[in-house]
């Protein structure tokens, strides 16, 4: 296969716009605007999973994977994010006029598009007869294991609709094990740490 | 000083330029009665008329009237000199008109011995004139010479102080001669008659005059001024105390009310845990996770001094002594932080003695009511109220030791950089020493001590003043502007300083005030100024030098007059003016034959005649 493609660059062969971004399934999405010089219909995507990006001639060997998308169908892609962490590398191609097909010498390389993860929190409030209080069991559980959750995720005691305080969590708070005494009109929410809202989706 | 009879300073052609420093000199020497007429080479009859005319209206106005007149002509050894054989003759005809008794004339020829080789052509013709004139008019011709026997330059205006003084002797009437002084009166016959002169009369002569030397002085007092505190004096402003440092304020504690809304888990409160391990166990880490993200007070980064404001109001004297190794404040400072240091181990340590002991249950356990039937054991809380509490008191001594430590530092390299401002006091002052060595010149040696003193009592008399601007000069130091403060510094020593009683004491008062004999002191002044003399390039032998001492003060220029003439100084002629502000000596030297004065040989004659000194 690598035998077939040929290394050059068209003339006004840059893409005029390349986004990428997860989405909330856990999604990769690439989006462009294809270049100028029509004669360019094809995009290769490469995923990748290391921090160092090979040439390009390394990602037209046959091991690859690769995915194909032409001018005429879309300017779009999503791909499920299988590892953590993924790169894609995309290279423009066009057609010689031997009907070979040239591959783009520079390719885009996306940052790192993180598959977030999903992060369930619940406030279990159990009625006391008789109290004005009602106790609270703090349950937290993740679709995957970070070492940042802790970090990443806090609650707070709102009463009527005014914060009271803001609290930490830690690994056994989070289990269910912990609880405590809170008045009726108090009521808890669990707060994400907006820095990692690329990396967690909080479901509460 | 009046004189009676009226004197009329003729410039001729260059010496036009000589003019203006010529009046100055005269009106230093209090000479008035005086009018000045400047003539180009190439002057006319109406010109010289009218300008003469001027003069005698001038005369007038001024109440002066006399029927002689004293004529004194100033030319250069240049060409432009030849044109005096006219000036004269068509002067006198003006004068014989005007002043029927006559006109004493005397000729002041300024020639350029620097220049000599250059000179050498117009030079012999002006001496030619003059020597003919000399003969056939018998005026008195004096030469000013602008190199001393020892080969020093001399200005123009030593010449110029020369013929003022000139002047001045001949007009001394004897009111203002010394009392007991000789009897024969100062004239030029009779100093004639007592030199071993050869024929003709050219007469040489310089002068000198002792006066207070302000620059000096002011250059000494900048200095004690730059060191004024360096011995202890200071501004007496020393605080006794360092500055107390701005710790930042505690950190808040949170409420219980806050603290009941950790979740913790359930637990035998009869477990015979340690206060230490009920913390693990309910909280685990978030305890100090609460402690840290606790509010920051306002301004707890703000309490870093800058160098600039640090110790104000000090000496920079007492700063340089109190901030280093051994000074009051680094010790204090280090001595706060190392307190510091221990009060925070001893907190420390307490707090691990309560972390590894077992709660008291009966004490620590508060409840509350959550129902009639249900109450809660707030020992949890209570106990995390208390770790919270303990945490806040060692994060804020631990804030502490660093606000200290940064004050060790701080002060110490305040220290450092004090010590290069003192390079530059250092620096500033070796420039002042060379200036204030004149000091010692003029009067004797010790006289700097004499100043010193003196401004010592300024200084006790104005001490708030001083005291002020040593503060400025502490200030501008700190601040790098110290070049600024120098120019603030001589404007107050010369307006503030210099012109106060103390200091603004005619010469001869000083010299009584400095404690020796001050007769001595212008004796020994008199004698070295006698060195000095003038050049005499005429190969004459056999000189005899007069000197003529112009003192404030009868009783002092008569010891001076012992001491001098005992020491074979030769005649001392004295005149006394008690409102005079310096001290002069007025040295003629010999008189020459104007055939003497051809100071190049021709070729035949060979190789230039030289010197030949006494």
């Amino acid at each position: 296969m690598k035998n077939n493609y040929l290394i050059g660059d068209a003339p006004d062969g840059e893409l005029r716009r390349f986004e990428w971004s997860a989405d909330n399934k856990n999604n990769a999405v690439l989006e462009w605007d294809w270049p100028k010089n029509r004669a360019v219909k094809l995009m290769f995507i490469f995923p990748w999973e290391k921090e160092e990006i090979p040439d390009i001639e390394f990602f037209l060997g046959e091991e690859q994977t690769r995915e194909i998308i032409t001018r005429d169908l879309a300017s779009h892609f999503t791909i499920p994010l299988e590892a953590e962490k993924m790169k894609f590398v995309c290279a423009t191609g066009f057609f010689n006029e031997d009907k070979g097909i040239s591959i783009c010498r520079n390719p885009y390389v996306t940052d790192w598009v993180y598959r977030k993860i999903a992060i369930t929190a619940d406030a279990i409030y159990k009625p006391i007869s008789l109290s004005p209080f009602h106790k609270v069991t703090l349950r937290v559980s993740a679709s995957d294991y970070s070492p940042l959750t802790c970090d990443v995720l806090r609650y707070a005691i709102y009463e009527h609709g005014q914060k009271a305080g803001e609290y930490p969590l830690d690994a056994h708070s989070m289990s269910g094990a912990c609880g405590f005494y809170l008045k009726k009109e108090q009521r808890v929410k669990f707060i994400l740490d907006e820095k990692f809202g690329h990396l967690f989706e909080l479901r509460s | 000083m009046n004189t009676a009879v009226p004197i009329i300073f003729f410039s001729l052609g260059k010496c036009r330029k000589f003019h203006p420093t010529l009046k100055s000199a005269l009106a230093n020497f209090g000479l008035d009665n005086v009018g000045h007429i400047e003539m180009p080479e190439d002057f006319s009859g109406a010109m010289l008329k009218s300008e003469v005319e001027r003069v005698r209206r001038a005369f007038l106005h001024s109440g002066v009237q006399a029927d002689v007149l004293r004529a004194n002509f100033f030319i250069y050894d240049d060409e432009t000199a030849l044109a005096f054989p006219d000036l004269l003759h068509m002067a006198e005809k003006l004068f014989t008109a005007i002043y029927p008794a006559g006109v004493i004339t005397d000729v002041y020829c300024l020639i350029d011995d620097v220049n000599l080789l250059e000179n050498a052509g117009s030079r012999n013709a002006v001496f030619q004139m003059l020597g003919e004139f000399q003969r056939d008019e018998g005026f008195q011709i004096y030469l000013l010479s602008n190199l001393s026997d020892k080969n020093a330059f001399l200005s123009e205006e030593n010449a110029a102080q020369t013929a003022a003084l000139l002047t001045l002797f001949k007009n001394y009437t004897s009111s203002h001669r010394a009392g007991a002084a000789d009897a024969s009166r100062y004239n030029e016959f009779f100093f004639l008659e007592n030199c071993k002169t050869r024929s003709g009369n050219f007469l040489t002569a310089g002068s000198v005059v002792l006066s207070v030397p302000h620059e000096a002085i002011g250059a000494l007092i900048a200095t004690e001024i730059l060191l004024y505190g360096s011995e202890g004096g200071g501004t007496g402003a020393v605080c006794d105390v360092l500055p107390a440092p701005i710790f930042p304020p505690k950190r808040t504690v949170k409420s219980m009310e806050y603290l009941c809304g950790i979740a913790i888990p359930s637990a035998n409160f009869a477990d015979p845990l340690t206060r230490g391990q009920w913390i693990s166990r309910l909280f685990g880490e978030r305890l100090e996770r609460i402690v840290g993200e606790s509010e920051v007070p306002p301004d707890a980064e703000d309490d870093e001094q800058s160098e600039e404001d640090m110790f104000p109001g000090m000496n920079f004297y007492e700063l340089l002594h109190h901030t280093g190794e051994d000074g009051d404040f680094y010790i204090a400072a280090k001595e706060d932080a190392e307190a510091a240091l221990a009060e925070l181990k001893t907190v420390c340590e307490r707090h691990e003695r309560w972390l590894n002991a077992r709660p008291d249950l009966k004490n620590e356990s508060p409840t509350r009511r959550l129902s009639p039937i249900k109450t809660q054991n707030l020992f949890p809380y209570a106990l995390a109220s208390e770790f919270l509490k303990r945490k806040v008191e060692l994060q804020f001594l631990d804030e502490k030791i660093k606000v200290l430590e940064r004050r060790v530092r701080s002060i110490y390299k305040f220290h450092k950089r004090l010590a290069r401002c003192g390079d530059e006091i250092k620096k500033t002052i070796a420039a002042y020493n060379e200036k204030f060595a004149l000091i010692e010149i003029v009067f004797h040696q010790g006289a700097s001590d004499y100043f010193q003193k003196k401004f010592a009592e300024y200084a006790a008399e104005n001490k708030s003043e001083i005291d002020k601007l040593c503060l400025e000069m502490t200030e501008a130091l700190r601040r790098s502007e110290f070049n600024k403060f120098k120019t603030r510094l001589n404007e107050f020593v010369e307006k503030n300083i210099l012109s106060a009683p103390m200091f603004a004491l005619p010469v001869a008062d000083i010299l009584r005030e400095m404690g020796e004999i001050p007769a001595t002191a212008v004796a020994e002044w008199t004698m070295h100024c006698n060195h000095m003399g003038v050049r005499l390039r005429t190969g004459s032998t056999q000189l005899y030098t007069e000197t003529n001492l112009y003192v404030p003060e009868a009783a002092t220029g008569l010891e001076v007059k012992k001491i001098c003439e005992a020491r074979g100084i030769g005649r001392l002629n004295l005149f006394a003016d008690e409102n005079a502000a310096c001290v002069a000596a007025l040295y003629h030297s010999g008189a020459f034959d104007a055939s003497e004065l051809y100071y190049l040989a021709s070729e035949d004659e060979g190789e230039d005649e030289g010197v030949d000194e006494e």
